[in-house]
Order: C-alpha cells, then structure tokens, then sequence
C-alpha cells in the first residue's frame, strides 16, 4: 500500500501542472456560473453567450481529463518498454497505483473544486451527494474511455491516432448498423431501449477495466487489442439482439400507486422564478436561467416564437428560447428559458417581484435522485399581463405535452376519462383521451393539482419538459419519448393544469437522426404548444369546462404582497416545527414545506389557532381532505399568517391500538 | 548455479530474425561481456532476458526464474542499465534516488552517497538536462545502490568519453568486489569492456559465436609470423588470417595449447623461425569480426 502511494503521488508530482491548468478551467466555468447566476438577466444574448461558454468549458474539461488520463499511464508505458519494467514493480501494483492516482486527480479533486459552488448554489448535503457522484462517474466514465488506448499504445502520438480511429470506427460502425441492421420495434418495450443501452455501457466498462487489467498485468499488447475488438463485438451484439425488458427487475416502483408522475417515468418540475428590473422599451423579459449542476452542463439551445392571443384579439409575441439538459435516465428542459414578450404597452409601471432561487426538483418518487439542477429564474411582468390578470381574470389554462414512448405505457392504467391519480397531495384527473390512430398519437389530457405548486407570491409558474426514458438517442432504432412542457397556472391557490401526453411512436433511424430528426423533432415541438392548447380547449367542453384565451401561452403572473414571517406546524406532520411564511403562503404549502402529512393525519380538521393582537387567539378548522378531494379548482386555500399554530391531528382510527 | 540460461532463444521482428536460437549459461560471480557488431542482437538478448520483450521461442531463465515471470522479487536483484532506457527525466537526480529507494529492501544508503560523490553527481538537476553521461552515471547509481546480484548494462559507454567511461567502470568495479555478483554488459567495441570482462559472449547476426571465458580465450589465441624457407604449407585446422608476404607467413592460432601446438610448428615449419605473440582481447574480438566479414562477403559471392 505504501508502495501504491509512493508511485501515485509521484503521478501527482509529475502532473501538478496540468491538474493545476485543469482546475482553473473548472474554476473558469464556476465564474461563468455565478454570473449567470446573479446577473439581472435583462440581457438574453448575454445570457446565451456565458451559458454557451460555460458549456463549452465543461466539455474541455472533459477533453483534458481524456488526454490527461493518458498522459498518467503512458508516464510508465505498459506497451513498450519503460523505466518501472525492469523495477521490482509489479504490473498489478502499478495498476493500483495508477488507479488510486486517476481517482484522485480526476474524481476527487473536480468534486471537491466543485463543492463550494453548490454549496453556494443552495445544495443540502444529499443534493451533494448527488451531484458529487454523478461529477464523479462522469469524469470517471471518460477517464474509463481513455484506458484502452493509453494503456495499448507506447506513445501520446499513437494514443491520440488510435482515439482518433476509435471514434471514425465507432461512427462508421453506428452508421452501417442502423442503416443495415434491423431490429423490430415490434418486441421492444420502453424499457428494453433503456435496459440494451445499460447492458452496452456496461460491456463497454467492463471491457475497458478488462483491457487495462489485462495490458497492466501481462503487457501483451496483440491479446489486450483483440480484447479490445471483443468488446466493441459485444457491444454491437447487445445492440443488437438485447430483448429483455428489464423493467420486471424494478416493477414493485413501477406499480406503486404514485400516479402519474411514476407511471410515466418522469415528473413535473418545480418552479422558480425572481424578478429583475424593468426593461424600458417595449418588451417585457422573462427569463428562466437555470444553472444546472456542472455535471450536466450539457444544453443546447431551441427557440421557439410564438403570439399569444388575448381574449380582445390582441395579439402579444413571446419569443421562446430554451436550452435542455440532460441526466442519466432523465432529460429536463428549460434548463434556461427565456421569453421576450411584445405586449401593447399600456402602462408602463413595471411590477417587480421578489427574488428567489430554487432547486428544480425530480419529483419521481423512489427516486434517490434528488435535486439534480439548481435554477433561477427571472421574471419581469409585463404590466399588460398584470393588469388582465388582475382585472378581467380570464381563466388562463395551461399544457404540459407528454409524448411517451408507447401507448402501452399508458394503457396500463387505463386513461379513461375520469380516472384520477394521486400522488402524496398531488391530484390528476384525466379529463381527455384522444388517440390518433394515423399518426400514432395520443392525447391525453389531466386536470392536475397539487400544492406542490402553489407559489404563494406568485400566480404563476412554468411548465417544463422532460424527456424520457431514453437515455441517450440516435444510435438505436427505438421509438422515442419525450414530454413536453407547456405551463401551469395557479388560480385561487390551487393548481390547473391541463398535461397532454402524446403517445407516439416513431423509428428512428440513423441517418435521420443525424439529418433529419432533429430538426423535424424541433418542428413538431415548436408547433406543440400551440397545437395542444387548441385541441384541447376544442374537445375538452364535455369534462372541463375553460374557456381558453390564450394560445400557446406559457406564462403568467400576478403578484401577491403580504408580509413575512414564521408559523409553526405540529401535528402529523413529517417535519413539524417553524417554517418561513413567504406572503401568501397557504395552509397546503405548509404542509408540504414540513415534510407532508404523515398517514395518520386527520386531514378533515386540520386546526389552525391564529393569534389576534387585541384578543383571543382564532381557532380555524380547515378540511383539507375535502379540498384534496374536490375536483374542481374554485375553492381556496387558507392563506396563513405569522404567528399561526397549524396542528394536523392524528386520525381516530390510528389512535385505536 | 547458472545465474542465466537462455535455450534457444529466439525472436522476430515482423519476419526477421533478430535473434535465433541463442543458447548461453553464465555462471554467477562473472563480469560478462556480450559483444558483437551493430545489429547482432546485443540489444534484443537483454530485453528478452529483463523481460522487456518476449521470446517468439526458447526461453531465458534469469536467476532461476523463467523470464516471462520475472518479478518484483527478482527485479529486486537485478540492475538495469541501457542506452536507450527511458528514464522519468523531469525528476531531478534526488528525486530519482528518491523515487527508487522505497522499492529495494537492500538499498545501501552508505553506498549511494559514496557513488553520489565519486560521480560527481548533481544532485538538484533534472535528469533531462544532464549530460549522456551524468545520465548514464545516475541511471547507473539508481541500479548499484541496491547492490542487486545482477547488472545487466546494455551499451552503457557508447558516447561517453573515456575520463567518464573510467568513473563508470570504477563504480563498477567498486560494488563487484562485495560479493557474488554478475555483470551482464554489452557492447559493440570491445575496448570500452576489456578490462571488466572475465567471460566474453560474442554474438553476429543473431546467432552465437562464441562463449568464453576471457582468459582462455587469451590462452588459445597466438599471432604467429612463421619466417618460410621455401615452400609454403597449407592453413592448418584452427589457423585464419593466413596470409604470405615474400617468406613471412602470418597467420592467428585459435587452438593453442601450449609445447603440444609448437611441437606441431616445429614439425610443420621445420627449420623455420616461428614467433607466436600473446593477443588482446581486442585482437581477437577483430579477428573474429573480419572472420564474419569474410564469411559474409563469401554468402553474397
């Protein structure tokens, strides 16, 4: 052991100044982060051009890893022949060496450079945890990617000719088995697309430790490189014939009745929003920035331009520009969002809103995957939107477009109209189903509510889009998923949201995904949010009556001032104690902020004792089983108020032994 | 015990034999040279016998241990030197001496210090901006200190100048007297390694010529002028270089063997004058060197 320190901190030693270089590009993309992150966001381009520099220094990040990688084990070469050979080194305890140093270098220390901006980024311990492993498994993932032909080759030269002609082998490879192997989507599942990428990466890894094992401990070059062509073997045969729908492994998740957020595989995000200073002309700025974890600093812009109509016929333009990222099984959208809005500027008195910051969170249930991106969000009102929400209270509904891999994932739970899910406090209804046969979609639309996304000084959120459950694209002939965003309006404390899930499903190939379906992938996104809107307020009479007044609108807001202050909550709950009141914020949000009601809540006579300066204490008794229940949207939530003693009391059924 | 054995050791590069059927046992406690022209396969032998390269067939036992499994625990033994070795040259000399220690249970820490001074080594300076020679002198140190059983030195004084090539042999010398130890060294110029060597392994185009020790090399080696009175006889079995000029017949004896070979003479040149004269080992690695030119030279005839 002693002996692997000495040789890996001789590593160290020897590369100090390219780590030094690597952490001051880490470091380079955190500046980049934090302007993102506290700039006004009044300015888009700019916006656009940090978020892109940020992105760009990650990937270089990655690139030197890859290249440093090498440098660490060529420093003692294991194909030719080297000062430790002739050493009493063992290949074995040279491997270990190695590995403990490339650990160090390029798992350690980008985590640990890396903890202060999400500790600065508001990350709790288990969002750390998190984060760090996954930083740590990418780099990790990269650096296992370099070992094959840093460990077969003798030299930098011959390292970077052979990466060079692994990636034209690998793309020429990808090319000719998409477009000359067939696999039927007959048999695949959704899971089966997900389950051959899993079992490829994993061929992939093990071949990879398996090269290096095998060159460290026997330098046989010729044998470590017919490994090497194994692996890529097995890879293409996985692709190829892998079947197995591998969901049996995880079913008891899949049908716990979690609703629609497990059912589907994805969830709802949480919004966020603050708000910048006005902008002094005629548009009126919605930003949505999201710095994501650097992990996933892996975006790529979509703009979208969209009018929206007002109930008079006027006409107001939003620009739309998002940015996506993704994570393992799980792709967000809206990682930065901005919208420019061109309303009819009748007064100008721009309302400015308080300034938050939250974590966007994946919702899934079992998921241990918590927090995984950290977001601001700006947002600038323009008066236009004020006023007629404050005003004229059209009924403003939203979209959230679901377009899953296969019916089939739906047809399990039976999307007949009426059937309602529930999630913890979360509430959906399914108000339409519409499939369309030809072009393989369905439509399905819920009525949702839930506390969860009730923002007390805000009547707004936003509406964000996932993607799932395919973790990567292109390569396999699968049909795909993706979900949509489109918004959620909060409309007497409590939440509507329309959500369409379109069921398609559609061949990929590879040529085409190259070529052409990105692109029509976009168009069929970009005219989504429009057309969802419109065919849902057409066919939606019979079960859910709104009267739809915008179009392709994703955003809205009014603003609630109040005071602030604390209030307690006791009871069963899962985490009684204080809890910050923002203005506005109701009963149901407290009790999702402690922790949610545990089962043996009482939830029909929640008692809310509320002090009076000039007498005797209120005592309120709120049935929030009732409003749970309700389906409609029309009753409200009891705004609370400092002071306020929330008791949630136990059921009488759990106090009988 | 044989401290190496090789049976017919072989090995190929792409098609061409670099090396074919070597068979050697060197006894330990034996300064060996192994000589032999650029190209002989000086170079390839060591690299098979550390384990550097891998025989295409035959085998090399180092040490009692087949080479391919040659291991920490040998390497512990053994000291390699080699022209082009490629040594961590962004350390300085300290570090190097440093970085080795830890892995030699029987580094000397008197000895080093010792070598340190008498090479003169610059002790601060990177490996990369010395000179060949101080290089060779470090590389040389980070492979005695240890006092393995066995060196093995591959071109060690090509391009070194004498004054240099002097230190290096002394340093040599100077952990060979303590205890049974073997030195493995190559060259192609027998003139840097004469006066190390006690066991001369000669080697031409990948084959063997010659395993020997030094002194009986030199004791079965004459250059002899033989002053003819007329007719001249025939080459004898074990004489080359034969050659007349006017009555002076010169020749070089390969199996001499003291009053028995100059009764032949005197027998054969009867009445002539012979002189037989003592060689070099430099006289008589040349005189294998011309041999194989000449045999070489017959081949492409």
């Amino acid at each position: 052991m002693n002996l692997i320190w000495h040789i890996a901190r001789k590593d160290l030693r020897r590369f100090w100044v390219p780590l030094t270089l690597f952490c001051a590009v880490a470091l380079m993309r955190f500046g980049a982060g934090i302007s993102l992150l506290s700039s006004s966001g009044s300015d888009g381009a700019w916006f656009y051009h940090m978020a892109v520099y940020a992105n760009v220094l990650w990937g270089i990040g990655l690139v030197v890893t890859y290249m440093l990688v090498a440098g660490v084990v060529q420093e003692d070469s294991v194909a030719s022949p080297a000062f430790w050979q002739t050493r009493p080194i063992s290949g074995s305890r040279l491997l270990a060496a190695k590995a403990l140093g490339l650990v160090l270098m390029f798992g350690v220390l980008p985590v640990v450079l890396t903890v202060p901006w999400w500790l600065g980024c508001g990350f709790g311990s288990a969002e750390i945890g998190c984060a760090a492993m996954e930083t740590f498994a990418v780099q990790m993932g990269v650096a296992l990617l370099a070992l094959p032909w840093a460990t077969v080759t003798g030299s930098y030269g011959r390292f970077l000719l052979w990466t060079f002609a692994a990636v034209v082998a690998w793309v020429t490879g990808a090319i000719v088995f998409v477009e000359h192997v067939t696999i039927s989507h007959e048999a695949i599942t959704p899971w089966t697309g997900v389950m051959r990428l899993l079992v490829t990466g994993l061929v992939a890894g093990v071949g990879c430790v398996a090269v290096a094992v095998h060159q460290y401990v026997t330098r046989r070059t010729p044998v470590s490189v017919a490994l090497i062509l194994l692996t890529a073997l097995a890879m293409a045969g996985v692709s190829r014939w892998w079947t197995w729908d591998g969901s049996a492994l995880w079913s008891p998740a899949r049908s716990a009745p979690n609703g629609i957020a497990k059912d589907v595989g994805v969830s709802l995000q949480d919004a966020y929003a603050y708000v910048v200073s006005p902008d002094n002309d005629s548009f009126a700025q919605v930003n949505v920035k999201a710095g994501p974890v650097p992990s996933h600093y892996m975006l790529s812009p979509y703009f979208s331009d969209q009018r929206l109509r007002w109930g008079d016929g006027s006409v107001t333009r939003q620009a739309h520009f998002q940015m996506w990222g993704w994570q393992g099984q799980t792709s967000t959208w809206a990682a930065y969002d901005q919208l420019r809005i061109t309303p009819e500027p009748r007064d100008r008195n721009w309302t400015e809103f308080a300034r938050r910051r939250f974590l966007i969170r994946e919702s899934e249930p079992d998921s241990r995957q918590a927090s995984r991106y950290i977001a601001t969000f700006s947002l600038t009102l323009s008066p236009e939107t004020v006023r007629r929400l404050r005003h004229e209270k059209p009924d403003y509904d939203a979209t959230l477009g679901f377009r899953l891999l296969r019916p089939e994932v739906i047809g399990e739970h039976d999307p007949r109209v009426g059937t309602v899910f529930t999630k913890g406090s979360t509430y959906s209804r399914v108000a339409l189903v519409d499939r369309d046969e030809v072009k393989q979609v369905t439509w399905i639309s819920f009525i949702e509510r839930s506390p969860e996304y009730l923002w007390p000084d805000f009547r707004s959120s936003m509406g964000f889009a996932q993607w799932n459950p395919e973790p990567a694209y292109g390569l396999v002939n699968q049909p795909r998923t993706y979900i949509s965003g489109g918004f959620n309006e909060v409309r007497d404390h409590a939440l509507v949201a329309e959500v369409s899930i379109v069921l398609r499903k559609e061949g990929f190939r590879g040529h085409d995904w190259w070529n052409h379906s990105v692109k029509r992938w976009e168009q069929e996104w970009e005219s989504l949010a429009s057309a969802t809107l419109a065919e849902v307020t057409f066919k939606d009479a019979g079960d859910f009556s709104v009267p739809l007044k915008v179009e392709g609108f994703t955003m809205s807001g009014v603003a609630k001032y109040g005071s602030t202050g604390r209030c307690t909550v006791s009871g069963e709950v899962n985490k009684p104690g204080n809890i910050q009141l923002a203005p506005g914020t109701t009963l149901s949000r407290a009790l999702q902020a402690a922790g949610g009601v545990s089962d043996r809540a009482d939830l029909s006579a929640v008692v809310i004792t509320r002090a009076n300066s000039n007498g005797p204490s209120t005592r309120i008794v709120a049935n929030v089983d009732a409003w749970l229940r309700r389906e409609g949207p029309t009753e409200a939530d009891i705004v609370l108020q400092p002071g306020d003693i929330v008791d949630v009391p136990a059921s009488s059924a759990a106090q009988r032994p | 015990m044989n401290i190496i054995e090789t049976h017919n050791l072989s090995r190929s590069f792409t098609g061409t034999e670099a090396l074919s059927g070597l068979n050697l046992s060197l006894t330990s406690g034996k300064v060996v040279a192994l000589l032999g022209p650029n190209g002989a396969g000086k170079t390839t032998t060591l690299r098979l016998l550390m384990n550097l390269l891998r025989p295409t067939t035959g085998t090399a036992t180092v040490l009692g241990v087949d080479s391919r499994r040659l291991g920490p625990v040998q390497f512990a033994q053994i000291g390699y030197v080699s022209e082009d070795q490629q040594l961590p040259l962004w350390m300085t000399v300290r570090e190097l001496l440093d970085y080795c220690r830890p892995f030699y249970p029987t580094w000397d820490k008197e000895l080093e210090r010792t070598l340190v001074a008498q090479f003169e080594l610059p002790l601060g300076q990177k490996l990369g901006r010395l000179s060949r020679g101080t290089l060779m002198k470090a590389a040389l140190l980070s492979s005695l200190a240890y006092r393995p059983r066995l060196l093995v030195l591959d071109e060690p004084f090509s391009g070194l100048d004498p004054l240099i090539r002097d230190e290096f042999v002394r340093g040599v010398l100077e952990v060979s007297l303590s205890g049974d130890w073997t030195v493995l060294v190559s060259s192609h110029d027998i003139e840097e390694v004469e006066r190390l060597a006690d066991h001369v392994v000669l080697l031409d185009r990948g084959r063997l010529n010659l395993s020997e020790e030094a002194d009986s090399l030199q004791r079965r080696f004459r250059r002899v002028e033989v002053r003819l009175q007329g007719e001249s006889p025939e080459p004898t079995h074990g004489a080359v270089e034969w050659e007349r000029a006017g009555d002076l017949l010169r020749f070089v004896e390969t199996g001499y063997s003291g009053a028995t070979t100059e009764q032949q003479w005197s027998e054969r040149f009867a009445g002539a004058s012979v002189t037989a004269q003592h060689m070099t080992l430099r006289e008589i690695f040349l005189t294998f060197a011309r041999a194989s030119r000449s045999r070489s030279k017959g081949v492409a005839a």
